[in-house]
């Protein structure tokens, strides 16, 4: 459900009640409120949960330039040690001895500031670097021009460092990261966070990277994609080339993959990702600060009281009111979620477990959404309608289904109106079930994982879209 | 970027700051209302008008709300610009009474925002600050017998008995009968909102009784231009006797269930209005107690039940109080009273009306007259139907063709009708007893 | 039966007023109720009889708007990625060299919305917008109110994730939506002195927050490229588009669904309603977002001001409706009719109109400088203040500038600006223009 569904489910709690109507026409805002309180388990998690969640383990394959937000910053020569192998820089200055250039390979040294570092150029990478150089590195280093060299520092086999000239990081760093931060859950029993940081590049294009779970293998492959767009679409000609495209790193202890498909990481901002050791494995908890506490019935009482409070003391009469709305508007937001794929922990501390989601209609999530914002359109103006005349808004109901339609008893328009209102929804909820039935038996376990990921990829990525 | 950010703040404060001290070197000027009529481009503009406020207050509920309604007018324009305010801001200014609340025959000046639409302009107060009194008629109390050549927006006094109360939409109209005629006097309903609720009950109460003797000052104004009237501003200023001050009525309040111990003493009960009867020339309004399970009858004339509770007005089950004396244990003779918590009117097909019981006041909108007569004695007996298929009667009685002063609606017109169930000679029927019980609608 | 405009004239007008939207509302910051004061302000064009073709003339006005504006926030509203963490998907096609694409996917959303308006107004809505009317028009300022906060909740901070600490990235996020209370509020108390103090002449007070809006969404623009040092890659102006019949559904769904929500709550404007009816139909990609846009905004803009033209509901929304109405409001069903044909017309006349000016600013982009444009039209948007309201108004244009480069700069939502609008209202609504008023030192 998109954020707005459930902050408008809030607004149509209120209207279920007169007393906070009739202050909304005086002038008294504070039952928009129980909007807020409908919309506060995601606003929880996204605006506080989501920064102070403890990350054991920082992977940032593509440091930014502080000022220019985008990838890659500069490195100083002299900087470079073990703990910037295979991470995405540049180096600026002077190209001192051209030691070897031929076609698709070049070798050579280069001077800044603090240090002198060899160069190593390959394939398409020294390509692209005679593009970038507008000639030969011969000519560059005769010219005396200061060069930038994007790239990643590497160990030679003679264990002597080196700058590799690149466009990406190697993915081997996120893969020992991610091996790292396996191999820690699994020792210390505990929960450890991984933040994988994304890759912005000039022209709001990202690097797509895949983790890769081989649970048989225990090993986790690491690939190096090409640029995407914002919208997902690849760049044309920007793979990385084959030597630098895989990284694979070891992990000691067992984990298990539940997710079907490889974690794909490009314009959505780096997830954190949680393992825990569940048994004798090692899991994954993808975005593991969402979707927790603030997600459950319990919250819901404790929102209702926490604003019950506040407006009582504030001195705001119908503050009794206000509370309930509250309390329900929140509760709205948790079901509606139950509605989905990952559904939540519902009654902390007394339950512990997860319950998972009705998954209705997993074909069609867009149809859910917009099926939600029209039942609760459709309840406001069902209760604005029957409520008007007490509210002295007009002097009889404008709506009175009695008098369109002759079967239907007086003391009944009102329920038959609710129904013509909802038949919608109900519709397609029933489809959502229909629907859910038929994934289920064609997709099975991998498809509801799938489902989940993709509901929780989609809710961060609504973030994104925050114009 | 750090650094941006900070240059930012600096130049939002700064530019805050510098538009602070261009405007508080700026005032609002006063415009004439003839510059603001008709022109489109001032429309939404926020401006100060300087007039003379030309009519009563006057206070509608709209919508739920309170709507206040003055008008002004300077010596620009010949019109009236109507000027209101809605709620929250209607209620802060009559909660603080009179001293802040725009008068007729006030010099005031307003800050108002104008709307200027195809055929007329008006505009809305902003704020109870930006009201001012300039000035007010007022100063001693001259006696006046009559209103005839008294100068408009004069403050004027006059002391007698009060004659012919009634309500109109404005407030409290009545008459005062002074040693040489009759001075017509207004409490607007304004004030029923600038005052507490007991004491506006205090005094509505007394000045509804015919026959009070009471002193009061006001300001002059011509109504339609051509009617002088008293419009009283405070009620502090209304007297009940050439001495003292306005002194409550004892009405002794207690509840419905009570009534049996107190029969010949004057007594105040709160109830619902439950149901009206007639019998032989007085009118028996059933009032029952709010769990419904006590009532007692008051006995009211015609006028009386008009006043306080014209169907077309006042719903069943509408909380009300009635001041009057226990004429025995389940019986109580009207004095005065007053519609505490009003209710809609019962609003229902036609087919519902037929299963109501007798006495219960109620509203049909929307029926066609299937056929109307006249009988004997100049009542009209009209049958109407809706679209729930029913048909039912309604009589609607001399007294009330009088006040109606139409002719009787034909066959095929639409109406709304309010009054109450009857049934007579075995047949059911409303009785329409006021004038805005039967409306014809086309 | 005698009618009091003929259909000749509604069309003469009708594409009059086209004409003058078509002419110059390709300028960023200038919104078509600014152009219609010029024109009221400038020549007594509809006095002495013709009044009741101001209302086409401004119809036709409008509908040019929601397509040519299209044209200014393609090309007239360049960024840099490294000044904001998010470029609009109409400044990433224009730096990937499709600015016209995006012209394109505008006007699609555009026309599809304004087809919906014209067959929903003349056929259902007829019978449901009075009820929907009757039933929420009690609840106007609690909708504004919802609207605003709904907004400030769901921003997304861009820059939560460049912290070391968890209190250094709470920090940085916050600081971003902290910097749109900032701008909501500074340019709400902008909006206040702005209305209720004598900085403006009297004579001119239509124009009173002309300053203010030119200064948060006009003039900030023109320091972006001061900044930004980037050069426009050439143009494909071929007449192309690349989206799903998928996308289009539902961009144009959610456009409409927003343009409707502004179009019949006051205040909340095209951008807000925009920003509802995509959660609502749950928009997603630049394709859909574009067609959304321009859904939304020729709905928001031609649907406030054909609400006059409905003889049964009385409905004025929006400055150009409130302008026009004071002059003539149409009153019978015939002139509505006239109206919604109108909006046809006029829509394909704008359709063109506003592809071929596509193509030519495409054009002239590659070869003027980017700079020399901006600084041509700055100057002429300094010039048009200082004629509407003198130096105060340049006083009030400065001030908003700061403002709108400080939404810029925090990274948050330029619609804050509208606190301009919405702080006002809300605060008479709800009863306390007077206390804030006192602190601002103007009672």
């Amino acid at each position: 459900m998109r954020g707005w569904t459930h902050f408008f489910s809030g607004l149509a709690v209120v209207t279920f009640f007169p007393p906070l109507l009739a202050d909304l026409i005086n002038g008294v805002m504070w039952p928009v409120l129980a909007g807020v309180a409908a919309y506060m388990p995601d606003f929880v998690d996204f605006k506080f949960r989501r920064f102070l969640w403890r990350q054991d383990i920082v992977a940032d394959p593509a440091p930014r330039d502080p000022r220019t937000k985008l990838s890659p910053r500069r490195v100083k020569i002299g900087r470079l040690s073990e703990a910037e192998r295979w991470r995405l820089y540049y180096i600026e200055g002077y190209i001192e001895r051209v030691l070897e250039e031929r076609e698709g390979f070049a070798k050579f040294t280069l001077r800044d500031e603090t240090g002198e570092i060899l160069v190593v150029a390959r394939d398409r990478d020294y390509t692209k670097l005679r593009e970038a150089l507008g000639s030969s590195v011969e000519d560059a280093a005769r010219a005396r021009r200061r060069v930038s060299i994007s790239g990643f520092l590497d160990i030679g086999e003679d264990g002597k460092p080196y700058w590799n000239v690149a466009d990406a990081p190697h993915p081997q760093y996120i893969a020992n990261k991610v091996a790292e931060a396996i191999d820690r859950a699994y020792e210390s029993g505990r929960m450890v966070t991984i933040k994988i940081h994304n890759i912005r590049v000039v022209g709001d294009f990202y690097r797509r990277f895949l983790v890769h779970y081989d649970q048989d293998n225990k090993r986790i492959v690491v690939y190096m994609g090409p640029l995407v767009s914002t919208g997902g679409l690849p760049l044309e000609g920007t793979e990385p080339p084959e030597y630098r495209r895989v990284g694979v790193a070891y992990t000691k202890y067992p984990f298990r993959k539940v997710y079907p498909r490889p974690t794909v990481i490009d314009a959505f901002s780096g997830p954190e990702i949680g393992y825990v050791k569940s048994g004798e494995v090692v899991e994954e908890v993808f975005i593991p600060w969402h979707r927790g506490f603030s997600h459950s019935i319990t919250a819901s009482l404790i929102a209702g009281l926490v604003v019950g409070l506040v407006a009582l003391l504030a001195g705001y009469a119908n503050y009794l009111y206000l509370a309930v709305a509250c309390a329900l508007g929140y509760l709205a937001h948790v079901l509606e979620d139950q509605l989905g794929f990952m559904g939540s922990n519902l009654l902390p501390p007394l339950t512990k477990k997860r319950v998972p989601g009705l998954m209705l209609f997993p074909r069609r999530p867009g149809l859910m959404n917009f099926a939600t914002n029209w039942l609760m359109l459709a309840l406001m103006i069902w209760n604005l309608n029957r409520f008007s005349p007490q509210l002295g808004v007009t002097p009889y109901k404008l709506v009175r289904l009695s008098t369109i339609i002759q079967g239907i008893p007086a003391h009944l328009e009102d329920y038959a109106l609710l129904g013509i209102l909802i038949a919608p929804t109900v519709l397609v909820y029933l489809a959502g079930i229909i629907d859910r039935q038929l994934f289920l038996r064609e997709y099975r376990a991998p498809g509801v994982e799938e489902a989940k990921r993709k509901e929780t990829v989609e809710e961060v990525l609504e973030e994104v879209g925050g114009y | 970027m750090g650094l941006l950010r900070v240059l930012a703040v600096v130049l939002v404060v700064g530019g805050l700051v510098g538009v602070y001290y261009a405007a508080i070197k700026s005032p609002m000027p006063v415009v004439p209302i003839r510059d603001l009529e008709n022109n489109i481009l001032m429309n939404y503009a926020t401006v100060y008008i300087e007039g003379l406020v030309t009519s009563p207050p006057r206070v509608d509920v709209l919508g739920g709300k309170l709507r206040l309604t003055i008008y002004v007018r300077d010596n620009s324009s010949p019109t009236e610009l109507p000027v209101y305010a809605y709620d929250p801001l209607a209620s802060e200014i009559l909660k603080q009474g009179v001293s802040r609340l725009p008068f007729v025959g006030d010099r005031v000046r307003l800050l108002v925002q104008v709307r200027v639409r195809e055929d007329f302009t008006y505009a809305y107060l902003q704020d109870v600050r930006g009201i001012y009194i300039l000035s007010r008629p007022s100063g001693e109390r001259v006696y006046v017998d009559t209103l005839e050549g008294v100068a408009e927006y004069s403050y004027v006094c006059a002391r007698g008995a009060v004659r012919n109360p009634r309500n109109v939409s404005a407030g409290l109209l009545f008459d005062i009968a002074t040693t040489r005629g009759r001075v017509t006097v207004l409490v607007p309903n304004a004030l029923y909102y600038a005052y507490s609720r007991e004491l506006v009950g205090a005094v509505v109460s007394s000045l509804s009784l015919p026959g009070t003797y009471t002193d009061l000052c006001g300001v002059v104004y011509y109504y339609r231009g051509v009617s002088p009237e008293i419009v009283v501003r405070e009620l502090e200023e209304i007297r009940f006797s050439p001495v003292q001050p306005v002194r409550p009525p004892v009405f002794t309040v207690i509840d419905i269930r009570d009534v049996p111990n107190y029969v010949n003493q004057n007594v105040s009960i709160t109830g619902l209005f439950y149901a009206i009867y007639y019998s032989a020339g007085t009118y028996y309004v059933e009032v029952r107690s709010t769990d419904e399970a006590f009532a007692v009858n008051v006995t009211m004339d015609r006028a009386q039940v008009i006043s306080l509770l014209n169907p077309a007005v006042v719903g069943w089950r509408s909380l009300i109080r009635i001041n009057g004396t226990v004429t025995s244990p389940t019986t109580i003779r009207y004095i005065a009273g007053e519609v505490l918590e009003r209710r809609e009117p019962l609003t229902l097909t036609v087919a519902e009306a037929l299963q109501q019981p007798v006495g219960r006041p109620l509203r049909i909108l929307n029926a066609t007259v299937v056929s109307s007569s006249v009988v004997s004695g100049g009542n009209w007996r009209i049958y109407i139907r809706d679209a729930s298929g029913a048909t039912i009667l309604v009589f609607v009685p001399a007294s009330t063709v009088r006040d109606l002063g139409i002719n009787p609606p034909p066959p095929g017109s639409v109406v709304d009708v309010a009054g109450y169930r009857d049934v007579y000679r075995g047949e059911d029927e409303i009785i329409v007893i006021s004038r805005e019980g039967l409306v014809v609608r086309g | 039966m005698e009618y009091f405009i003929s259909p000749i004239d509604v069309i003469l007008w009708g594409l009059m007023g086209a004409g003058l939207g078509l002419a110059l509302s390709w300028i960023p910051g200038l919104h078509v109720a600014n152009l219609m004061i010029l024109v009221l302000y400038a020549t007594p064009l509809f006095t002495g009889g013709s009044e009741y073709a101001a209302p086409y003339f401004a119809l036709g006005a409008v509908v040019a708007f929601s397509f040519m504006s299209s044209i200014a926030s393609t090309y007239l509203s360049v960024s840099d990625e490294s000044m904001m963490l998010m470029l609009f998907p109409s400044q990433r096609y224009l730096l990937a060299g499709r600015g016209h694409r995006a012209v394109l996917l505008y006007c699609i959303g555009a026309l599809i919305g304004l087809l919906f308006l014209v067959a929903f107004m003349t056929t259902a809505g007829v019978v449901v917008m009075p009820i929907i009317y009757n039933l929420f028009s009690p609840y106007y300022w609690f909708a504004l109110l919802a609207v605003v906060l709904f907004m400030f909740l769901s921003e997304w901070p861009k820059e939560g994730d460049l912290g070391r600490s968890g209190l250094e990235r709470l920090w940085l996020a916050w600081r971003q939506i902290l910097g749109g209370l900032l701008v909501f509020f500074a340019s709400g108390v902008l909006g206040l002195y702005a209305t209720y103090s004598g900085l403006i002449k009297l004579e001119v007070s239509f124009a009173r927050l002309t300053p203010l809006f030119i200064g948060f969404f006009g003039l900030p623009w023109v320091l972006r490229n001061i900044i930004s040092r980037r050069t426009l890659p050439p143009q494909d102006t071929r007449h192309v588009v690349e989206t799903a019949p998928s996308a289009v559904v539902n961009g144009a769904a959610s456009g409409i669904i927003g343009g409707g929500i502004a179009a019949f709550f006051p205040v909340i404007t095209g951008g807000m309603g925009a920003l509802i009816g995509g959660h609502m139909a749950s928009s997603r990609g630049d394709d859909a977002f574009l067609i959304s846009q321009g859904a939304a905004r020729a709905v928001y803009y031609t649907g406030a001001l054909f609400f006059l033209f409905h003889p049964t509901m009385r409905i004025t929304r929006g400055a150009v409706a409130w302008l026009v109405g004071g002059l003539y409001t149409p009153k019978t069903w015939i002139e509505f009719y006239y109206g919604a044909a109108l909006i046809v017309l006029v829509a394909g006349v704008s359709l063109l109109g506003t592809i071929y000016m596509s193509k030519a600013v495409a054009k002239l982009l590659t070869r003027v400088s980017y700079a020399k444009i901006s600084a041509v039209v700055a100057v002429f948007l300094v010039a048009l203040v200082y004629y509407l309201t003198g130096l105060n108004g340049l006083l009030l244009l400065a001030a908003a500038t700061a403002v709108g480069f400080a939404a810029m700069v925090f990274n948050t939502r330029l619609s804050y600006c509208l606190g301009a609008l919405i702080l006002p209202v809300l605060l008479n609504v709800t009863g306390y223009t007077d206390e804030v008023l006192t602190v601002l030192g103007i009672r």
